[in-house]
């Protein structure tokens, strides 16, 4: 392990890899010192969204399958982590990922039919799927309906079982974890085999299959896990504001159109892209929804006009996103050099 | 048991319902159709069809009626804009370019005009809007029958539009053969502008109809794409009488199935019934079988 | 035993009849040359070898197996390798990678599978491009790259459709030397080909298609004088 370390420090991406994680560990003790609330809350939010576009872009970067739909995991997820905690009494400890893993499921289930659709159907069939979603649990009266679940404030010596504390300084650490596991996990499933394999789907199913690749089984495969970790991210929401109800967590604009944007404006042929965008888009998002749409309300959708503006801004200016725009200026190292050969 | 005289009702007032269902396809299968960009935004063109009315309405007094014309040049010349300004520039983009930049444009206008117009339920409320005749056991309202004939005007119009003047056959020209169509001397780009603009403005016209006899809001965009939607997978392209149908059928299907299902169920019926088309439907439209 | 039958074969799309009732067997280690004027049906003959259309009617076995209506993943495991007409490069990956995802079939291993795409491009001539974009690449380079994807899945047999389309006389030569090394490795070769010197030079046997029917076989020189044969291509256009 030491050894492993010792060798990541000597690589230029390793070197910037430590020195951002030492940042991201000390930057919620400042926040708490210096009693910044908001910067924690919209810190917590950047690594929530990180998980999932992250997990999003497993499929949409890598595999080429462009899902608006991701709310269902982020909800399902959320849900399932309440439930267990409300219902059952099952530490959160443990529900957040029996959340990821039902969520992963429901990914599985989708599959079946919507992978059969291609490019814009595909697209297309994830946002009604959201919306069906949406709809079922508010009619679904043992999650609450449409007023959905909240989860009561428990006494002291409770809080650690039920991950309950004030502000969102605890969390930022939670949601640093689970995206820590979450790198541990991807990065080598990307650089492995089924990584190859996902990139040769996105690029041509037809010559796909010519190599012996199932493209419907290793969209399985990159859905099971794009799903489980958006999963995580609704649970890690239950546990931060214990409070879920079916508009907010389903909804296709807040979740599964927040986490579609961060992808793309990171960069969805770079691995760590979505999380470079989360971190650009979700504390813009939050600054005009907190400071001008919560002051004016009669402004309500100011917030998503921004959305829009940012969207479209990447889509006409920069479609590769902010990490494809760093390599073509030349700031970062390049993935391949065309026409001579790349230096080891 | 429900009586034969409620699915009459519901068949009729299917029909009235989805003649507008048909106005908002038949835009999406033009711009779909010609240039191959699927406008999400669609609806929300449609949206501000019925604004333009409901403020024409408001602030002038103007007849929604009257405001037709008017609603159509607005988002006629907001659609020229979106052309020249967005879609011009990814129509040879990645889908996923495309896909977004018409998603920026759904965001822009639906929050914009939510911001703008404030995020509340609108109603005009016309003279004429309690008008019912009664024929048997069915009842018309008289703006759902107004809306009725209008739109039917307006797909004749389009139609004739499109089989006898010059714009109108070069845009089946673009559409059929960009290549073709260019080399025979057609200004693609502009009849790209004049699609775009037609497409949104045809849909704006069943904005202003509605606005006529149900309440209006800047988030309504969402449920009239996703009928455009399903109006135009089921009828394809390209097809003005097809999309014009297809349209009504929704209606119709629409509102019988509301007396037999929930209505808190009515949507989910809606958007499993958008899948299950799509599924069966798989490659047919844009799968490549050419290896 | 022969490595590939195909027995009766028909493919419709809607009233054409593309192919029409072919049958025809190779051996392990023949070298096949399959003709035809435009639009005779030999790249749906091969979609249908491959596994990419099912036959309306007919079998196809191949090595021993009857493989009609699998998959084509599950046809290029059982060792089927093919190229496209209309290139299939994974464009925004570099040459390198699209072999060794090839090779991923038998390596699973990452390294691996690149040392052996590496091996397969010094091979094909394109090592020294194995950094570029796939998609950047000219169209005979992607012709090559087709072949070499093909090849690096190990395939026992090779269904080549217009490889050598678009290569000037010194790069045809090169490229039918390179084919006879691969068939002396002991893979089996089926090509379809429209340049007549490349077929006849390398054919031990060709099988001539015209309409979707296979209207001869034989050797090269009897092809040549088959009077079936010069009609079909003559009845359209230049031989
Ligand atoms: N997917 C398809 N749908 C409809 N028709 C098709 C399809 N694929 C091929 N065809 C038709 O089937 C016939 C045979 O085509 P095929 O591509 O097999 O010919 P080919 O012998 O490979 O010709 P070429 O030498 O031009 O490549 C042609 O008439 C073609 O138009
Ligand atoms: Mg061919």
């Amino acid at each position: 392990m030491l050894q492993f370390i010792k060798e990541g420090l000597r690589d230029r991406n390793g070197q910037y890899f430590a020195i951002v994680a030492a940042v991201m560990l000390v930057a919620p003790l400042i926040f708490w010192k210096l009693d910044l609330p908001f910067a924690a809350n919209a810190m917590l939010l950047c690594l929530m969204f990180s998980i999932m576009a992250m997990a999003w872009n497993l499929l949409e970067g890598y595999t080429g399958q462009l899902s608006f739909g991701h709310a269902v995991f982020f909800g399902v997820g959320a849900y399932t982590t309440m439930i267990l905690m409300l219902y059952y009494r099952v530490t959160p400890w443990v529900g957040i990922f029996v959340g990821g893993l039902v969520a992963a499921l429901v990914g599985l289930a989708l599959g079946v039919p919507l992978f059969r659709l291609r490019s814009h159907w595909f697209a297309l069939a994830t946002i009604a799927v959201g919306e069906i979603f949406k709809l079922i649990f508010i009619s679904w009266d043992y999650v609450g309906g449409s007023a959905g679940l909240q989860s009561p404030i428990v006494p002291e010596e409770q809080k650690l079982y039920y991950l309950q504390y004030a502000g969102s300084y605890v969390y930022i650490y939670l949601a640093l974890g689970l995206l820590g596991l979450e790198l541990l996990i991807m990065y080598p499933l990307v650089k492995s085999r089924i990584g190859y394999y996902l990139q040769a789907i996105r690029e041509d199913e037809d010559a796909a299959m010519s190599l012996g690749i199932n493209p419907f089984k290793y969209k399985m495969v990159a859905m099971f896990f794009s799903a489980l970790f958006t999963g995580i991210g609704g649970g890690i929401y239950t546990v931060r504001f214990r409070f879920v109800d079916p508009f907010a967590v389903f909804d296709l604009i807040s979740v599964s159109v927040y986490i579609t944007i961060a992808g793309i404006l990171g960069g969805i042929y770079s691995f760590i892209g979505p999380i470079v965008g989360s971190f650009v888009f979700v504390p813009i998002s939050e600054y005009v929804r907190v400071y001008i749409v919560s002051r004016f309300p009669r402004f309500y959708g100011l917030h998503v006009f921004v959305l829009g503006v940012i969207l479209l801004a990447i889509s006409l200016l920069a479609p590769e996103g902010i990490m494809g725009w760093l390599e073509k200026k030349g700031y970062l190292r390049k993935r391949e050099e065309t026409g001579e050969v790349r230096k080891e | 048991m429900i009586g034969l005289d409620y699915v009459a009702n519901a068949v009729v007032s299917g029909i009235l319902i989805g003649s507008v269902y048909s106005l908002v396809g038949m835009g999406l299968a033009l711009i779909w159709g010609i240039m191959d960009v699927i406008n999400f935004a669609q609806g929300d063109y449609m949206m501000l069809g019925a604004f333009v009315t409901y403020w024409a309405f408001t602030l002038a007094g103007v007849d929604p009626l009257l405001s037709v014309p008017l609603s159509f040049l607005v988002t006629f010349a907001l659609g020229v804009l979106t052309q020249r300004v967005v879609i011009e520039r990814v129509l040879d983009a990645p889908m996923v370019s495309q896909i977004t930049a018409t998603f920026a444009v759904l965001l822009m206008i639906r929050y914009g005009a939510e911001a703008a117009f404030g995020p509340y339920t609108k109603r005009i409320y016309v003279t004429y809007a309690d008008v019912i005749y009664r024929f048997g056991t069915i009842s018309l309202q008289l703006p759902r029958l107004i809306a009725f004939f209008v739109s039917l005007g307006v797909a004749v119009a389009f139609y004739v539009f499109l089989k006898t003047t010059y714009t109108g056959v070069a845009l089946r020209a673009v559409s059929q053969n960009r290549m073709a169509a260019y080399l025979m001397g057609i200004n693609v780009r502009k009849m790209y502008w004049i699609a775009f603009g037609i497409g949104v403005g045809i849909s704006a016209v069943g904005g202003t109809l509605v606005a006529t006899f149900l309440p209006i809001h800047p988030e309504m965009g969402g449920f009239y794409a996703l009928i455009a939607f399903i109006v135009v997978v089921f009828g394809g392209f390209g097809s003005v009488f097809g999309a014009y149908i297809s349209g009504i059928i929704i209606g119709v299907t629409e509102s019988v199935s509301a007396l037999f299902i929930s209505p808190s169920l009515k949507d989910v019926v809606a958007f499993l019934l958008f899948i299950a088309i799509i599924l069966v439907k798989p490659t047919g439209l844009f799968g490549t079988e050419q290896r | 035993m022969s490595l590939l039958e195909v027995k009766g074969v028909v493919k419709r799309f809607g009233g054409l009849v593309a192919v029409n009732d072919v049958s025809f067997s190779m051996d392990e280690g023949e070298r096949v040359g399959l003709i035809g004027p435009n639009g005779a049906g030999k790249t749906t003959l091969f979609n249908l070898i491959s596994g990419y259309y099912r036959p309306d009617k007919g079998r196809i076995f191949f090595d021993g197996r009857d493989i009609t209506g699998r998959k084509p993943y599950e046809i290029t495991k059982l060792g089927v390798g093919r190229t496209f007409q209309i290139v299939k490069p994974l464009s925004n990956l570099t040459v390198l990678d699209n072999v060794a995802i090839g090779a991923l079939l038998r390596h699973p291993d990452v390294n691996e599978a690149r040392k052996r795409a590496e091996e397969v491009l010094k091979l094909t001539g394109l090592y020294e491009k194995r950094n570029m974009r796939a998609g950047s690449l000219n169209l005979p380079e992607k012709k090559r790259l087709e072949l070499s994807r093909a090849l690096a899945t190990e395939p026992k047999l090779l269904l080549l459709d217009e490889v050598v389309a678009g290569l000037n006389p010194s790069e045809v030569d090169e490229l039918l030397k390179l084919l006879r090394e691969i068939n002396e490795s002991g893979v089996t070769i089926l090509m379809v080909e429209h340049v007549m010197r490349a077929v006849m030079n390398i054919s031990e046997r060709i099988i001539v298609m015209d309409y979707g029917v296979k209207i001869a076989e034989g050797t090269p020189q009897e092809i040549a004088s088959d009077p079936r044969v010069i009609e079909a291509y003559l009845g359209r256009e230049e031989l």
